[in-house]
Order: C-alpha cells, then sequence, then structure tokens
C-alpha cells in the first residue's frame, strides 16, 4: 500500500511539473512573439511607417540607416523564433511525452488501482471471511453464553424450586402425617364408637326382634293353638302339669 | 270335723269366701228372737247348699235349735275352711266348672285332702298351668315348653 501511494503522489508532482512548463512555455512564445513581431514589422519594409516611428530618434534613425543592425537584428528574430519553435517543441515533446507518461501512469494506475482493488477485494474477503469467522464465533461464544447463562438460570431456578418444592414437601408431609395421625386417631376412636353403637344397636334390635318373634309366635299359638285345643285336651294339660307337680314335690299336703 | 258335705262347695277360693261371709252372716243373726236355721238358710242359700248344710249339722250331731251349738260349729267350720290349703293355678283359659271339679277331684283322689283352688287365667300359656304352692312355683305351661324347645334348638 505504500508503495502505491508514492506512485500517485510522484504521478500527480510529475503531472504538475509538466503543466506548469507547458504554461510557462507558451507563456514566453507568446511573450516573444508579440514583442519581435512588433520589432520586426516595425523593421521591415512593409513596416516602414512603424519603423520609422522608431526611428524617429536619432540614434535609431541612425542604426536603422545601418545595413548591419538590421541583419542583426533579422539574425536575433530568426534566432529567437527559432529558439520559440525548439522551446514549443520541446514543450509539446515534453507535453507528449507527459501524455504518454500520463497514459503509462494511467496505465500502471490501472494496474496498480486493480491490484489494490484486487488486494482490497482479497483484503476485504479475508477480512469479510474473518470477520465472519469471528462473527460467528463471537455470535457462537454469545449463544453459548447466552446458553449457559439460561442453562446456569434455569439450573439456578430450578434448585431454587426444587429446595422450595422439597420444604414444602417436607412441611406437607409433615403437616400431612399429623394430619394423618389425628384422622387416624379420631377415626379409630369413631370407628370405635361406632361399632360400639352398631354392636348396641345390634343387641337391640335383635332383642326387640326376639320379642317381636315371641310375640309372634306366642299370637299364633295363642291364636291358631289355643282355638284349635278343645277343652278336655286342656283339662287333660293341665292335670298331667299337677301329675308332674305331685312328681316335683310341689304339693306337701 | 269332717267336711265331705261341703266338699263341692269348698272348690275355688272365691266361693269359699261366699260361704265364710255366709257362716258369719248366719253367726250373726244366730240370736235374733225370729231367727230359724231353715228360714235363714232358705232365703240366704241355694237349695243344693241348704241341704249340704242340713247333712253336715246331722253327720255331726248337732241340734238345729241349740244356738250355742249352732255358733260354736259354725266358728269350727270358718276356722277349719281357713286353714284348708289353697292351691294357686294359672291356666290358660277360663275353665268351665266340670274342669275346676276335676281339678279339685284330683287333688282329692290324690291327696284324701280338700283343697282350695285360686285360679288366674294368662292365655299366653297357651296350654298347662302354672303352677303355685306355699311359695313355690313351677311352670308347667305349653308355652313353657315351647321356649325350652327354643332354647335348646
Amino acid at each position: 500500500m505504500v508503495i502505491e501511494v508514492n506512485l500517485i503522489e510522484n504521478f500527480i508532482l510529475a503531472t504538475v511539473v509538466v503543466g506548469l512548463l507547458a504554461v510557462f512555455a507558451i507563456f514566453v512564445k507568446n511573450a516573444l512573439k508579440k514583442k519581435h513581431v512588433g520589432e520586426a514589422e516595425n523593421n521591415m519594409p512593409n513596416h516602414e511607417s512603424d519603423l520609422s516611428h522608431v526611428a524617429k530618434s536619432p540614434e535609431d534613425q541612425k542604426n536603422m540607416d545601418n545595413p548591419d543592425y538590421m541583419d542583426i537584428i533579422k539574425a536575433a528574430q530568426k534566432h529567437a523564433e527559432d529558439l520559440l519553435e525548439e522551446t514549443t517543441r520541446a514543450a509539446s515533446e515534453m507535453i507528449a511525452g507527459g501524455k504518454q507518461t500520463n497514459e503509462h501512469i494511467e496505465a500502471q494506475m490501472d494496474k496498480v488501482l486493480q491490484k489494490i482493488a484486487a488486494d482490497d477485494i482479497h483484503s476485504l474477503k479475508t477480512t469479510s471471511s474473518q470477520f465472519d469467522r469471528e462473527y460467528k464465533e463471537t455470535l457462537q461464544d454469545i449463544q453459548k453464553q447466552l446458553q449457559d447463562a439460561a442453562y446456569q438460570a434455569v439450573e439456578n431456578s430450578k434448585n431454587t424450586y426444587n429446595e422450595k418444592i422439597e420444604t414444602f414437601t417436607k412441611e406437607l408431609v409433615k403437616n400431612g402425617l399429623s394430619m394423618q395421625t389425628t384422622v387416624d386417631k379420631k377415626t379409630a376412636e369413631l370407628l370405635a364408637k361406632t361399632e360400639s353403637e352398631i354392636e348396641e344397636y345390634k343387641k337391640s334390635k335383635l332383642n326387640k326382634v326376639d320379642e317381636e318373634i315371641n310375640t309372634l309366635v306366642q299370637k299364633v299359638y295363642r291364636d291358631v293353638l289355643r282355638t284349635s285345643i278343645p277343652e278336655n285336651a286342656h283339662e287333660e294339660m293341665i292335670v298331667k302339669s299337677l301329675e308332674e307337680a305331685k312328681k316335683d314335690g310341689m304339693f306337701k299336703l | 270335723m269332717n267336711l265331705s258335705a261341703l266338699h263341692q262347695y269348698l272348690i275355688v277360693k272365691d266361693g269359699v269366701n261366699k260361704l265364710v261371709l255366709l257362716f258369719e252372716k248366719l253367726n250373726g243373726e244366730l240370736f235374733k228372737e225370729s231367727f230359724t236355721l231353715d228360714g235363714f238358710l232358705t232365703t240366704e242359700t241355694s237349695f243344693e247348699l241348704t241341704h249340704a248344710i242340713l247333712n253336715l249339722l246331722e253327720e255331726n250331731k248337732i241340734n238345729k235349735s241349740d244356738r250355742d251349738g249352732l255358733q260354736s260349729f259354725f266358728t269350727q267350720i270358718q276356722e277349719q275352711i281357713s286353714t284348708l290349703p289353697v292351691i294357686h293355678l294359672m291356666l290358660a283359659f277360663y275353665p268351665k266348672d266340670k274342669t275346676i271339679r276335676a281339678i279339685h277331684d284330683w287333688f282329692y283322689d290324690n291327696y284324701k285332702k280338700t283343697v282350695l283352688l285360686d285360679i288366674t287365667v294368662d292365655r299366653t300359656l297357651i296350654g298347662g298351668s302354672v303352677v303355685s304352692f306355699k311359695g313355690r312355683a313351677n311352670d308347667y305351661s305349653l308355652k313353657n315348653r315351647i321356649e325350652q324347645m327354643q332354647a335348646s334348638d
């Protein structure tokens, strides 16, 4: 990356220098052209009126009258024009060279940029992949931490609830046992009382039933036998009973 | 004193009580001036009893006109009647006269003694009797027999 940055800086610097040179050359060319054209016009025959104007001073008038002076001026002008052409050409070459350089630099820049882009893409890809991996790892870590935290929270809650449930169960069992004992005791008492009452009731009912049976039997005997027993049979039974009484020693007369 | 002439009137306790009351009344009127034994008996008793009493006097050679003798005789009768043994019998029905006489005769035939019968009725006995004498009682009723049979079952 550092190399690519230096190339870009050199390219920009060279472009600026070439541009400045080109501008300077054009400026010098125009200035010289403007000066020499005016002088030449003044010195040329078709510009005699102007030269005549220049040659108003006596010295100038005198120089103009000198043919060597005019030759020197023309040679200087020609030399200047040559120099200007050479400068222009050199500037054009420089500009063309600069253009070529620019194109070269541009191509290099493209390559560099492509390389940079490729590198950046690769880097981005790498970075992205790394980021993605790190992101996934981080996500996994977070997920794991969350899972661990959730698991821990669940475990804590579970332990807390287990403890509470255990305590509640113990209390419940304790109370249940106490209640069961009380219930058993009350049930036993009630059972004994009920059994006693049932026994008494049964006895009472059985006695009542016996009485009713006896009453019924007696009634049957009385109603059936008495009416069916004739008086002579009664008399015989009475005499028989007296015989038994006698046998039993009832009558000690 | 032989009370055989009054045997048929000395059967049940209630009847004897009437006889005793009759003798008490007789003794009470015996010394009245207008008293005659025949007249009193004819007025106060049945024909049969009048003859029974007159026969008893004759058997014991008591002068009907001897008021002191009569008084002593009737007093003796009352005393003798009061000493007669009383047999308490509980029966299952109201016996007819025939049955009562049969019971009474049974005692005379077996013990040659006159006894008085005190008869009460309990229909639940069904048959037989409950005999009580001198504070001792035995149940010879059919009801008792049945209950004993039931108990043994």
